[in-house]
């Protein structure tokens, strides 16, 4: 195993968040939401958009396949936006609103070799583009921050100022990508003079953080103003070549905020783990603070508790979640109501909780211990068009054990195969392993399913949570764009072609290990019932696609694997599919049996005979 | 020597007493290593033997499992240079190894796997999953084994998860499991928390060794039974399953009353109390593996091994069954090893392998892994081999014939007794000690034994056993001069004795004369230097040297953000091991004392602060010039914890 390490790309965790509910002893079945919903924008009909030339219409489902330029097909209805430009149809396409500070979600599919683009405040650029397997992006790659562009320039020096992602996170075209974009708008004083420049604050692609805090100088080329503003819509370029969108959402921010004022405190000396009656308390000191800052009022750092109490001032009615993050106990009060409960003895943990809120003027009282080992406490707060943030609470270090470097690791000679946890669809997967080939393509299953969770080529893994300290997340982290396969059992046995593949585990399956081939590749191995069957992942001779055979001995015929389900199951070519634009597959042996099943498409096979077939993403 | 006593004269009374205190010192400082020594193994550069397991297989190989999920064959691990070879990878930190025809066995985070290598390469083939159970996903739901029953089945202990306290976030974490080598799972045992270490004893009874923290009072070793509970109630969250061999119930768990686990068990028969206490800090601080004594590696065949992580060393238990129930007795073993001691094995070459790991869990060795071995001399340490129980008070059994003058003297004898309480905060102070009154010594005809008679024996309490003053026939010391035994049970016959109830211990806030929290008066108004001095992983102060001038008002504020207990004290010149010394020798009463000596020696020092918490004293810089020190005395810190605070100043 070769081990490498490399500078700490991703920003410092502030505080580790530990949440874990013990239902024998609490069952809330209301768990509060951690954050505002996102606004949808609607895609049953175009009424979010400017009218144009008519290049950009609706549609139910897209599919294009990977090797056709431009390729775009259509499944008639609504819910997915898409632009099929033509020499004469060729408009960008803006939205209705208008936005300063903004957070944008969507999934956007790119057809080979097509071009588009996502101008925020139609203004500044994140570059949309066909750059699958470009090694060494630029700022004209997928996810890139386009350059500016000055004519006055003698050539060769017009453009200027681009942004390239950090790496190319780009699936092959014809897939679901996903972006997620924060976007800090500029400042301007009361005469219109911009006093603080446009700052991209994050951009992620397909769960690759791609840009953190870059400062635009300037509006990038072909911004549709003159100049910058606080406002302005989002405009989509649409003369480039097809694209789709769907999913798009977003929460648009003012700068309005809540406002603390006379804030006091009262602090006690006291050892408990849970919070006491501040009432049957005698306080040992008490005054004005202008914040939740503990390191002001004590210095010690146990055996105390503080009670604080003041007002806050709401800039506008709406829905606003609190949330304290302590170590230990809080509870968060607002007219008396109790609104986040975070009490007893924990590590720096976070609660939250919603509260509709009119305009004005509102008491707020928040209650805090200390018993030992570490405290800290955190209010923050989101509203109505107002940004999560920190209400007059401190910016906690960074634990001074936090690792400054990655660890990561990359197979060598033969193949590694890391046990490990790793995230799949957020949601932490503790018996999964991550295999990874020295032709650089990898891929992780969930050995309790036998589910295909991640497929990546290039470096392999950082496994800096495992092996940093006590390895606090156990996570392992695929270090290149990932795409993502289909979730549930692999293997099922079902009482006919039509009954429905449950989510549940089947009844007298076992995942039985591996075994390893001659070239050190795990077989993976599972019992179900008196079948056994063989699950095997191997690149292909290029290192471009996996290839995946799975076989059963004592099969009977209703033993039955199903190795892709989704929105939809598209026949591209012979042999070739679309498995809901997430991944790509190409049959080499077996009859795929497609089939629509509680909403979704799926793709099985009869496991009598063997089945073979490359995966491509 | 006794000649030279008889040809020195009375008037070369200065010579003797000098030649006496040379003679006792030499006997004194007869080393450890004069019967017991430890050997490093040679680790290649480029691997990380982070030991979580060892095994040997059928040709004398030793299988080692490591946390980062490799499993390495060392091929002739009694050469000077061995050679590895990587058996199997991509484990997911396996915390237990064994081997079994032709197999080695392991638990890894979330399974129990079977490693085989079919085709003879020293590569495992198959990487067979016995039994998979359940995880929620925090980084401290450890699992560890398995060890091998007699009739083949497997047992595995699942480790509590951390959230600010130990919690059960899956199922049958805080338990131990039993797993057949078909795949069928039986849970055991509840009421673990951190169960690192367990094995069988000779009779192939089934013990665990747990680790001071929430609802553990102290490290200690439990003899498990099928339906035990023994001490934490996480693991009760899952009694109600149709498996579970017990009906406790985590809510019937109430410690407000803040009695001893013994005592508990007359409110709950499930309730299992240990069969041996290890006083935390003197009898380490993080309880790990179990291994049986041959009979060839010194006198103590049958007695059990235990290793201790966080002090890097071994220690001994002997064990005797007492109307059915076990307890006994722990001794200090071997200290010194070079890393954090999680595993042994003993090897047909009468060798003791240790395996060591101090990753994220810091250890008095300085290393983050590390492979060793302890070897027997053959020659005999003249030490208390056993302790058994009486009815009337103890026998203690010598390794050698004993000075009979000196051993029939009570004065060389110091026994107390204490408990420690079961409640949900994080370990538990001394409590209700209580000094025993020895009314009589007996010394056996053959000069092996010693009978001692008390006047009180408590139940559920553990007796400090010093034997300091008892010599060899030959005049040497012993090595190790105290024991700890917990008493469970009397002799039938015996007297149940009551409970006295004396005040606890407790390590509050330290009032003394050198340890000033307040600005003192008349500083007001006046320049007042600042320092702050913090600790590090792997027993550190974050600096080295600190220059201040003689007669500096100073405000000294110590941050204890590590793991572990520290204390700083600052005292003279060159004084350092004998106040290390001084604050280990407070023994028992060390925790509540902060383990600050009563000497001239120490100057000022803080309290003993537990992990991530701080102090603020005030003092004067002395106003003589000269290195002074600044050390830690925590047991097992004062050798290497230290640095130079330097006065600047008239030396006088």
């Amino acid at each position: 195993m070769k081990s490498i390490t490399k500078l700490l790309l991703v920003g410092v965790v502030l505080c580790s968040i530990v949440s874990c509910q013990r239902q024998a002893t609490e069952s809330s079945p209301d768990i509060s939401p951690t954050s505002l919903p996102f606004q949808t924008v609607s895609l049953d009909n175009m009424d979010a958009f400017e009218p144009q030339a008519g290049n950009w219409s609706l549609a139910a489902k897209v599919w294009s396949d990977y090797q056709i330029a431009q390729d775009i097909q259509t499944e008639v209805g609504t819910g997915v936006l898409i632009n099929q430009n033509t020499k004469d149809k060729k408009d960008d396409l803006r939205t209705t609103f208008e936005h300063g500070d903004i957070e944008l979600d969507l999934e956007f599919m790119m057809p080979k070799g097509s071009n588009s683009g996502i101008y925020l405040q139609g203004r500044y650029e994140i570059q949309l583009l066909d750059s699958w397997g470009i090694a060494s992006p630029t700022h004209g790659d997928c996810g890139g921050i386009y350059q500016r562009w000055d004519d006055t320039k003698p050539e060769g020096q017009k453009g200027y100022e681009g942004v390239p992602p950090r790496q190319n996170a780009s699936l092959a075209p014809g897939l679901w990508q996903h972006l997620y974009i924060k976007f800090k708008a500029p400042r301007f004083d009361d005469n219109g003079k911009k006093i603080q420049d446009a700052v991209v604050e994050k951009v992620v692609l397909n769960n690759v953080t791609i840009h953190e805090n870059v400062t635009l100088n300037g509006m990038t080329r072909g911004h549709f103003f003159e100049k910058e503003a606080a406002l302005g819509p989002i405009i989509i370029q649409g003369d480039h070549g097809a694209v789709a969108f769907r999913n798009i959402k977003y929460k648009k921010y003012t700068l309005e905020q809540v406002a603390l004022k006379q804030l006091e405190f009262k602090y006690y000396e006291i050892e408990t783990d849970v919070l006491p009656d501040f009432d049957t308390l005698s306080a040992i000191k008490s005054g004005a603070v202008n914040g939740f800052y503990i390191d002001s009022i004590t210095e010690k750092n146990k055996h105390f508790a503080i009670q604080f109490k003041g007002k806050i001032d709401i800039p506008k009615d709406g829905e606003y979640i609190f949330h304290t993050i302590s170590n230990d106990g809080s509870k968060l009060y607002i007219d008396g109501d109790l609104v986040v409960s975070n009490d007893f003895k924990h590590d720096m943990k976070r609660e939250s909780g919603l509260i509709y809120l009119t305009a004005g003027e509102h008491d707020i009282q928040v209650d805090y211990f200390e018993l030992v080992w570490g405290y800290g406490l955190r209010i923050l707060y989101e509203g109505p068009e107002i940004e999560y943030q920190e209400l007059a609470s401190p910016i906690y270090k960074p634990n001074p054990w936090d690792p400054s470097e990655i660890i990561a690791i990359n197979p060598k000679d033969e193949p590694e195969m890391l046990r490990c946890f790793i995230n799949y669809n957020g949601k932490k997967r503790t018996h999964a392993i991550a295999v990874g080939h020295p032709k650089g393509i990898h891929y992780s299953l969930d050995l309790t399913q036998g589910t295909l969770l991640h497929s990546w080529k290039g470096d392999y893994a950082d496994v800096t949570g495992m092996w940093h300290e006590r390895g606090e997340s156990q996570l392992l982290i695929p270090l290149e764009v990932a795409a993502q396969g289909s979730d549930g059992f692999l293997i099922n046995v079902l009482a006919d072609a039509n009954a429905p593949w449950s989510s549940e585990q089947p009844p007298l399956f076992k995942s039985k290990g591996y075994t390893m081939n001659e070239a050190e590749e795990p077989i993976f191995k599972y019992i179900l019932g008196d079948a056994t069957v063989l699950d095997h992942l191997t690149p292909n001779e290029d290192g471009s696609q996996l290839i995946r055979q799975i076989s059963a001995s004592n099969a009977s015929d209703n033993l039955y694997c199903r190795i892709g389900h989704g929105d939809y199951i598209a026949q591209l070519r012979d042999n070739f599919y679309s498995i809901g634009g997430k991944f790509y597959i190409t049959i080499q042996e077996g009859e795929p049996i497609i089939r629509q099943s509680a909403g979704s498409d799926e793709l099985l096979f009869q496991l009598k005979n063997p089945v073979k077939y490359s995966i491509l993403w | 020597m006794v000649v030279a006593y008889k040809q020195i004269g009375s008037d070369k009374w200065w010579l003797m007493g000098l030649m006496v205190f040379w003679f006792i010192n030499i006997l004194s400082a007869e080393p450890v290593s004069s019967y017991y020594q430890i050997e490093k193994i040679n680790i290649p550069e480029d691997i990380v033997l982070e030991v979580g397991g060892l095994a040997f297989n059928e040709k004398g190989e030793l299988g080692v499992c490591t946390r980062r999920g490799e499993v390495w064959l060392i091929k002739n691990p009694t050469a000077a240079k061995p050679t590895y070879q990587r058996f199997a990878h991509g484990l997911h930190e396996p915390l237990g190894l064994n081997y079994k025809d032709g197999s080695f066995y392991l638990a890894q985070r979330g399974e129990l796997t079977k490693l085989t290598d079919t085709d003879g390469d020293d590569k495992a083939d198959e990487y067979e999953t016995i039994y998979t159970w359940d995880l929620a996903g925090n980084y401290h739901e450890y699992s560890y084994g398995p060890v091998f029953k007699n009739n083949g089945d497997m047992l595995v202990t699942l480790n509590l998860g951390w959230v600010g306290h130990g919690a059960s976030l899956s199922k049958w974490r805080g338990w131990m499991i039993q797993i057949s080598p078909d795949g069928k799972m039986t849970p055991l045992a509840t009421g673990m928390r951190s169960p690192a270490g367990f094995g069988l004893n000779k009779n192939g009874d089934i013990f665990y060794t747990e680790n001071q923290g929430d609802w553990v009072g102290s490290g200690r070793m439990t003899h498990i039974e099928s339906g035990d509970f023994v001490g934490h109630p996480e693991g009760l969250l899952w009694s109600d399953e149709p498996a579970s061999p017990l009906a406790l119930k985590f809510e019937d768990i109430d410690d407000t009353k803040e009695i001893s686990l013994y005592d508990y068990k007359k409110v709950f028969p499930a309730v299992k109390p240990p069969s041996v206490w290890f006083p935390h800090g003197l009898m380490g601080i993080s309880t790990s593996d179990i291994q049986v004594f041959p009979s060839d590696f010194g006198p103590y065949e049958g007695q059990l091994l235990v290793g201790d992580q966080g002090h890097s060393k071994l220690m001994r238990v002997a064990q005797e069954k007492v109307n059915g129930v076990y307890q006994g007795a722990c001794f200090p073993f071997v200290e010194g090893f070079s890393s954090g001691v999680l595993r042994m094995r003993f090897h047909s070459d009468n060798a003791l392998y240790v395996g060591m790991t101090s990753r994220g869990w810091r250890s008095t060795g300085p290393e983050t892994f590390a492979l060793e071995r302890l070897k027997w001399t053959g020659k005999t340490p003249f030490e208390i081999k056993h302790i058994k129980i009486q009815e009337d008070g103890f026998l203690l059994e010598f390794t050698e014939e004993v000075d009979r003058s000196t051993a029939s003297n009570i004065a060389s004898y110091g026994i107390q007794d204490f408990t420690y309480k079961y409640h949900h905060f994080y370990g538990s102070p001394v409590t209700d000690k209580a000094i025993s009154t020895i009314t009589k010594v007996e010394v056996a005809e053959d000069g092996r034994s010693a009978r001692l008679y008390l006047d009180n024996i408590r139940l559920g309490y553990i007796y400090e056993i010093k034997a300091g003053g008892v010599n060899h026939i030959k005049g040497k010391k012993l090595l190790h001069q105290v024991a700890y035994y917990t008493v469970n049970q009397l002799p039938k016959g015996a007297a149940m004795a009551d409970h006295s109830t004396h005040g606890d211990q407790k390590t509050t806030d330290l009032a003394s004369a050198k340890r000033i929290t307040e600005l003192p008066e008349g500083w007001e108004g006046d320049e007042v230097k600042t320092i702050t001095i913090g600790t590090k992983p792997g027993l550190k102060f974050d600096k080295e040297l600190i220059t201040v001038n003689s007669g500096d008002k100073i405000k000294l504020i110590f941050n204890n953000p590590d793991d572990m207990l520290h204390n700083l004290l600052i005292i003279n010149p060159n004084t350092g091991d004998a106040i290390a010394q001084a604050a280990l020798d407070l023994g028992l009463d060390g925790q509540a004392k902060g383990y600050i000596p009563d000497s001239e020696d120490v100057l000022y020092h803080t309290n003993l602060l537990p992990p991530e918490s701080q102090d603020v004293i005030y003092f004067e810089a002395p106003s003589r010039g000269g290195d002074y020190i600044f050390i830690c005395t925590f047991p097992g810190h004062g050798q290497i914890m230290r640095g130079i605070l330097r006065v600047v100043g008239n030396e006088f």
